[in-house]
């Protein structure tokens, strides 16, 4: 028989094949397994940053001055609401119903009519719905439909089943009865609510038979309880408004506002949805295209109806896409390219650059495979879809290079360029970009930049300028070569299409938009609900911080505000102010601000390497889990919170699950670390205790000379520190900006600088300078402290003084301790004559001025940048010191702490420190970190033993003694409770103008001066605890008439009185909360505040 | 053989027979072998399908339902019983005119037909599913050929015609739906029965290795295929090598990326049923209906694959060797087809989720859920099992000859 032979070889065929399925089954089952098993792990992967809780800034008894503090913030999740909220779910069926974007306010005044319209329609109208045919409720008719596919009828009614079910909320037997009704052959038209309404008078308990009556109360009172639901919808969301925070304007939120907010939030996601599904549908963006070629050539009406828009919302989409394309090329895309650029070694930069604009115009699939060089870009965006893009009768005719970055000559050419920079130049040149760089000096002639050449030179200039590529001038360099570039691609794209269009012209002209390959489209609706899921479940933000009671709202009634959802975060948190709110410690304690640019772009590439495992080792996982950065983590930016960021940021950690197994699944790879705890020496009481002296200084009254202006309008800084360099408190003035410039002074009053480490403007010490000269000269240029040799004699002008050094008073024959006392300015010049220029400048040089006082205590130190704890440390034309100091009338102006010298408040207390105990100290404001003590520092002062006792009694007398600068100003023991010895000074620093009585008039020889005053001192004078800086801006009288005052105040405050009694303060903590190591280091220097 | 002992004999006008005869059925001729390892697979089929349903219940989505699973095979059932008791004769007389009714529906499809991803492809039966003719057709178009090669022994050239353009009119027909992937499907149901039926092999080989070449010269040139044609030939192209396809996967090669790793996921025994990526993850498209060989794959494991294979293969051999043993060569030749018909499915489909073969939609039988699937595979499972068990004579010449 024909079927024995025939039947036999098709077996053996089959069982042939059998084998070579079998064979493949075991190559990819077996062979490949591990490669598809990753790939299956990578499909479920898990993977988020665990966020690390940034350490706290305590004072030196513990209390807290910085912290992380949990608070919430309020998101608006569209999906959630479009889904559960009863305005989301009216107004997304009327869309549904009418394909048009129905408002939110509108759904919002019609809510309960129009939800009633819905749950009154039937299965069945559905049923017809779906086929084409006409859909009435009472306020809209649809008409019938001969084509309902292109009306995505069916979608459309199986939406609407969704949001009957979302607003009636049936049980689990009423779902079985709907189901029934919607599968059932012959449906009759009982509305969704009658059918519920059937079910549960069927389900009333002793009920046996139920008749129409029974179904039309249960109706009456399910669209009773409907209604009673809705209508309180807008009073919820107007208690909603009431709890949100109040505008800018301080008006209070309304319904309308947040109605805005969900209305905004549906916008973006809609628009974000319809670029996501015509860039899968296409392959590129919207944006990539002409406004006129997307709404000329493309039908996007499969685009509308997914998104149940009407024309004129798609069209207003399409309208919008290119201008927000370039919003986005030129504030994220060419900053990107930029930074990545600037990332590299500089002779890679250009090519970087080239690199980065390739990935500009690579398609989707060459970017998958990884950003291409521009040396290999073949594909160009756009015109690689162009030949398919529609389903066309006849192939578009397609145009040749579209970009000279794919030009091989051009490649081929730059390979012998001898400028790295040229290749872009020649490109830019090739494209027609060109720039006008306007003139820096009035008078001279702008640059345009046209030719290569001169492109190579701009670029090269801006990276020699900034090889980080972050400035304004390389964005609008690389903007005006991308502009050129994009204009060509938009040209030929445009040709592109009209090709496209002409190739779809049969006969007469074309009449209509051009449909995308039906493939395309499908493969786009495949991807469909995935990407609306995805992209309407991303997060909005409403609220950064909200309240207890809004939290509360939400929280606690999750199920009528569905969509509004608040999630914990934290924020960093200033606990010490003063009483006008301002933080304690204020720009000395610096701020926080979130990742940069180019922070995120280093932290996507850490992710990068995590998410592709391309780590070698648990220590370099470490690192790259280390440099990950959120948009919402905080990193110090200045002050004190930017200096010791590394120690207080911490570590974010990285969790990662990977598979379905368990067994295989990865758990936490790196735990999160949080940052460390920083003790400041700062003591709380003393800091608030200088802000407040500084704030509100009290008005001499008993000294008329005294300057009111600057009482009114302080403007200065206290330091404290302890005599091995601990700071105590440093205090600036003011603390809060918008104060307005006192009449006749500078503008700093209107700014909030940190004054004690800094120098705003010329900061000469005046007299404060002299303890150091004198106790140098007794030293090294055997100055005879005993001898009455200086004279201060009356001048040829009507003045007195020695020289050309004019005096203040006219002192006589005085010896060094009555020249410290009265502050003799022609004593010291005659020593400052004394001086060489090496000797004054080696004086000042050991007794650290001109130098860094140590505060930041890293410097120097190999280890993380630590912005912040900017101090101006260096003399000002330091190197021509040597010359200018070889003229007598300099070196004697040096010598009385004036002209070329000057100090910050906090040079001048270390040097004190130095005088007073013999050891200049490294000026410490951290305590501890992360509970290490940090150790303190201080090199030996080269000066005897002699000369510091000299010096410092004889500044006990400027106290003292009846002719002391210092005394009878409140600084005496009787007012203050304990010895206090020091030196005042003042220094003038420009001419008073004539609104504080300046003129040009000469009085004894000399014109009123604006001056710095100060005063530098120490206390106890036996047993030092502290030294002590008060340091006035911009003053019309000495100091004796105006910082003696500032200090006496503080000095005499109740936090300076227990500090000197060694008084813990009742709110220290008794330990620190970071362990052991730093709870010993607290409470070892918390009672004794003998400051040794 | 007795022709028949109908009473109708010796009336003076023929009376339409039924087509439909139980009595002449012998039911202990039935092949239970084959009707056996149908059940067991059937029942895989349903298992693997519940899996789903309760791994999609499990994460709220609602793509493939169990329930709606089991009402298919509620209302496609029936459609055995319609093939076991159609008998032979009527089938071999009227082949023609079914053939005929069904090409016509594929004409109408246009008119009366529903679009679904970009087909228009389906007939929506109200309260059941959406019948797709073009399976019903593969039926038809058995029937067709065995009738055409009733008599035809294909000797000379040009008996190949008839039987060529029964196939490649049905062919065209659903090729222009647009649905190439069914379209190819017909071609080894018709070639398998043009062997059967008595052409040399190595016609058949050239025959293939022509079309093959067409082919290939219709890609190159890409001359009558369409763009997305040529794309999708080219992903399958550059689709061998896991890194290749790997570096596609959020392109074209969506699809047979995933069934590429739900598969790989498997190894040698597979994550349990339900606990496949497939089910957990629902990414993989058509998982319930084209799909499905990835998901079993997955979840099985090779080894038990491997098995279901090879139950899979031993079914299409028995209904082969129980066609083989029938004396009617029309019946003969229409078991033969249905045979190749699930072998043409079987091999299609386990080799497209392969990645041996360019992506296209074609459902495994007794495991997909696709309505007309359902059906078409019930009643040809029917119509093959009943032409072995028939009791109505062959009165061909061939019924005699070896």
């Amino acid at each position: 028989m024909v079927a024995e032979r025939r039947f036999g070889p098709v077996v053996v065929v089959l069982l042939l094949v059998l084998a070579i399925l079998m064979a493949r089954l075991f190559q990819v089952q077996v062979v490949e397994h591990a490669v598809w098993a990753a790939e299956a792990d990578a499909l479920v992967r898990s993977s988020h940053v665990l966020p690390s809780h940034r350490g706290r800034l305590l004072d030196r008894h513990g209390r807290v001055l910085a912290e992380d503090e949990d608070v919430w913030k309020v998101d608006i999740v569209y999906r959630d609401f479009r889904r559960e909220h009863p305005l989301g779910i009216v107004a997304h069926a009327r869309s549904t119903l009418e394909m048009r974007s129905v408002p939110l306010s509108e759904a919002l005044r019609e809510l309960t009519p129009w939800a009633r319209e819905v749950v009154e329609l039937s299965p069945a109208d559905l049923d017809r719905f779906t086929k084409g045919e006409a859909l009435e409720t009472k306020s809209i008719r649809i008409l019938e439909s001969n084509d309902p596919v292109r009306e995505a009828r069916a979608s459309r009614a199986s939406d609407l089943r969704f949001y009957v079910g979302a607003l009636l909320k049936p049980g689990p037997k009423e779902r079985v009865a709907i189901r029934e009704e919607e599968k059932a052959e012959t449906k009759s038209d009982r509305s969704y609510a009658e059918i519920v309404a059937e079910v549960r008078a069927k389900n009333v308990p002793g009920r046996r038979k139920v008749s129409p009556e029974h179904v039309q109360v249960e109706l009456e009172a399910l669209l009773l309880e409907l209604e009673t639901r809705l209508s309180g919808e807008r009073a919820r969301l107007e208690q909603l408004a009431a709890h949100l925070p109040k505008s800018q304007g301080g008006v209070a939120t309304s319904v309308d506002s947040v109605v805005g907010e969900l209305e905004g939030a549906r916008e973006r996601f809609e628009n974000t949805a319809a670029d996501a599904l015509f860039e899968e549908a296409t392959g590129f963006s919207p944006g990539r295209i002409s406004t006129e070629s997307l709404v000329r050539v493309f039908d996007l009406e499969w685009i509308a109806r997914i998104l149940r828009w009407d024309p004129a919302r798609a069209r207003a989409w399409a309208e919008s896409r290119r201008a927000a394309y370039e919003r986005d090329l030129e504030e994220l895309v060419l900053p990107r390219i930029l930074i990545r650029a600037g990332r590299a070694e500089a002779s890679e930069v250009p090519e970087r650059v080239l690199d980065g604009l390739a990935s500009l115009y690579a398609t989707k699939e060459e970017l998958a495979r990884g950003a291409p060089s521009w040396r290999e870009l073949e594909d160009v965006i756009v015109h690689d879809e162009l030949p398919d893009l529609f389903d066309l009768q006849r192939r578009p005719s397609s145009s040749g290079s579209v970009l000279p970055l794919c030009d091989e000559d051009v490649r081929e050419a730059s390979r012998e360029f001898d400028d790295p920079w040229l290749a872009l130049g020649m490109i830019a040149e090739i494209v027609g970009a060109s720039l006008e760089i306007p003139a820096k000096k009035a008078g001279e002639a702008g640059t345009h930049v046209r030719n290569a050449r001169d492109w190579a030179g701009r670029f090269a200039a801006i990276a020699a300028r900034d090889s980080r590529l972050e400035s304004d001038a390389a964005r609008e360099a690389l903007l005006a070569v991308v502009r050129a570039l994009e204009k060509r691609h938009l040209a030929a794209s445009d040709a592109g299409f009209e090709a496209c269009l002409a190739a779809a012209t049969t006969g007469d002209a074309f009449s209509g938009p051009l449909r995308l390959a039906q493939e395309r489209v499908d493969d786009a609706r495949q991807k469909e609900k995935f990407l609306l899921k995805d992209l309407s479940s991303r997060p909005a933000r409403l609220v950064s911080r909200a309240d207890y009671p809004l939290v509360h709202l939400l929280e606690r009634h999750a199920d009528r505000y569905a969509g509004f959802e608040a999630r914990p975060a934290t924020r960093r948190t200033l606990r010490a102010r003063d009483e006008n709110g301002a933080p304690v410690l204020g720009m000395l304690l610096g701020g926080v601000r979130g990742p940069s640019l180019r922070e995120m772009i280093a932290s996507e590439e850490s992710l990068e390497r995590l998410h592709e495992n391309e780590f070698e080792d648990e220590e370099e996982l470490a690192d790259i889990a280390a440099r990950i950065l959120r948009a919402d983590d905080t990193l110090g930016s200045h002050g004190l919170e930017g200096y010791f960021d590394p120690d207080l940021r911490g570590r974010n950690g990285w969790f990662e699950t990977a598979g379905l197994d368990e067994e295989r699944a990865r758990g936490v790879l790196r735990a999160a670390v949080d940052g460390h705890d920083v003790q400041l020496t700062i003591d709380l009481d003393l800091q608030r205790a200088a802000e407040a002296t500084l704030a509100h200084p009290e008005l001499p009254t008993d000294d008329p000379k005294t300057d009111h202006g600057w009482f009114e309008h302080p403007v200065g800084a206290i330091v404290l520190i302890t005599p091995d360099g601990e700071v105590l408190a440093a205090a600036s003035e003011p603390t809060r900006p918008g104060f307005e410039p006192a009449l006749g002074r500078d503008l700093e009053r209107s700014f909030v600088r940190e004054r004690t480490l800094t120098r705003p403007k010329f900061t000469p010490p005046g007299s404060v300078f002299k303890p150091f000269v004198a106790a140098y000269a007794i030293d090294r240029l055997g100055l005879d402290p005993e001898s009455p040799r200086f004279d201060c004699e009356p001048l040829g002008d009507g003045g007195s003084g020695y020289g050309t050094m004019h005096c203040h008073g006219q002192h006589g024959r005085s010896d060094l301790a009555r020249a410290l006392t009265v502050s003799c300015n022609a004593a010291f010049g005659e020593i400052g004559e004394e001086y060489t220029p090496e000797l004054l400048l080696d004086m000042a040089a050991t007794f650290g001025f001109g130098a860094p006082t140590g505060i930041r205590q890293f410097e120097g130190t190999a280890g993380p940048r630590r912005p912040g704890l900017r101090e101006d440390a260096r003399l000002a034309n330091a190197e021509s010191l040597p010359k200018v100091l070889t003229e007598t009338a300099e070196r004697m102006r040096f010598a009385n702490g004036l002209g070329r010298i000057e100090a910050t408040p906090m040079q001048v207390a270390r040097a004190m420190a130095g005088l007073v105990t013999g050891k200049l100290p490294a000026i410490r404001v951290a305590r501890a970190i992360g509970g290490a003590p940090v150790e303190k520092a201080a090199s030996d002062l080269p000066i005897s033993q002699r000369a510091r006792e000299i010096v410092c009694r004889d500044l006990a007398f400027v106290v003292t003694s009846p002719e002391g600068s210092g005394h009878n100003k409140g600084l005496d023991r009787g007012t203050l409770g304990f010895t206090f010895a020091c030196k005042t000074g003042s220094a003038d620093k420009r001419p008073m103008p004539a609104e504080l009585g300046g003129s040009d008039h000469l009085d004894h020889g000399q014109r009123k001066m604006i001056k710095q005053t100060w005063v530098a001192g120490w206390f106890p004078v036996e047993e030092p605890k502290a030294i002590v800086v008060v340091m006035l801006h911009d003053v019309t009288e000495t100091s004796s008439h105006t910082s003696v005052y500032v200090a006496a105040q503080f000095l005499r405050s109740a936090a300076v009185k227990r500090f000197v009694e060694g008084v813990v303060p009742a709110d220290a903590l008794p330990k620190a909360p970071e362990g052991k190591a730093e709870a010993a280091a607290v409470e070892a220097s918390a009672p004794k505040e003998d400051g040794r | 053989m007795r022709e028949s002992s109908s009473p109708r004999r010796g009336l003076p006008f023929a009376m339409p027979r039924s087509p439909f005869s139980l009595k002449g059925l012998r039911w202990f001729e039935l092949d239970w072998h084959v009707l056996g390892l149908a059940t067991l697979l059937l029942v895989l089929g349903v298992t693997f399908v519940s899996a789903m349903a309760a791994a999609d219940e499990l994460v709220e989505r609602n793509s493939v339902s169990i329930e709606d699973h089991l009402t298919k095979l509620v209302f496609t059932l029936p459609a055995f019983a319609v093939g076991l008791a159609l008998r032979p004769r009527w089938m071999r007389r009227h082949a023609w005119l079914i053939y005929t009714v069904f090409t016509g529906i594929l004409l109408l499809l246009p008119v009366i037909g529903i679009v679904r991803n970009g087909s228009r492809r389906w007939i929506h039966l109200p309260g059941l599913f959406d019948l797709q003719p073009s399976e019903l057709t593969k039926i038809a178009l058995v029937l067709v050929l065995a009738r055409v090669l009733y008599r035809n022994r294909l000797e000379r050239l040009r008996d190949w015609g008839p039987p060529l353009l029964a196939a490649l009119f049905p062919m065209a027909l659903v090729a222009k739906q647009p649905d190439l992937g069914t379209a190819m499907s017909f071609v080894p149901i018709a070639l398998g029965m043009l062997y059967l039926a008595g052409a040399k092999g190595k016609v058949i080989v050239r025959f293939l290795i022509g079309a093959a070449l067409v082919g290939m010269l219709a890609w190159q040139f890409q001359v009558g295929v369409k763009g997305y044609q040529v794309q999708r030939l080219e992903t399958w192209s550059n689709s061998f090598a896991a890194e290749d396809l790997i570096a596609d996967r959020n392109g074209p090669a969506f699809h047979s990326y995933h069934a590429r790793v739900a598969i790989g996921n498997g190894g040698m025994f597979g994550t349990g049923i339900g606990d496949g990526i497939a089910n957990r993850t629902g990414i993989l498209p058509e998982r319930d209906c084209d799909s499905v060989f990835a998901v079993v794959a997955e979840e099985l494991g090779w080894v038990m694959t491997s098995g279901v294979m090879l139950l899979y293969v031993m079914m299409i051999a028995l209904l082969l060797g129980s066609a083989s043993g029938i004396r009617d060569r029309f019946s003969r030749l229409a078991a033969g087809g249905i045979a190749m018909y699930f072998a043409a499915h079987f091999v299609i489909n386990v080799s497209v989720n392969l990645g041996l073969l360019p992506m296209t939609g074609i459902t495994l039988p007794f495991f997909s859920t696709g309505g007309s699937s359902l059906m078409t595979t019930f009643l040809a499972l029917g119509i093959a099992v009943g032409l072995s068990a028939h009791s109505e004579p062959a009165l061909d010449k061939d019924a005699f000859q070896s």
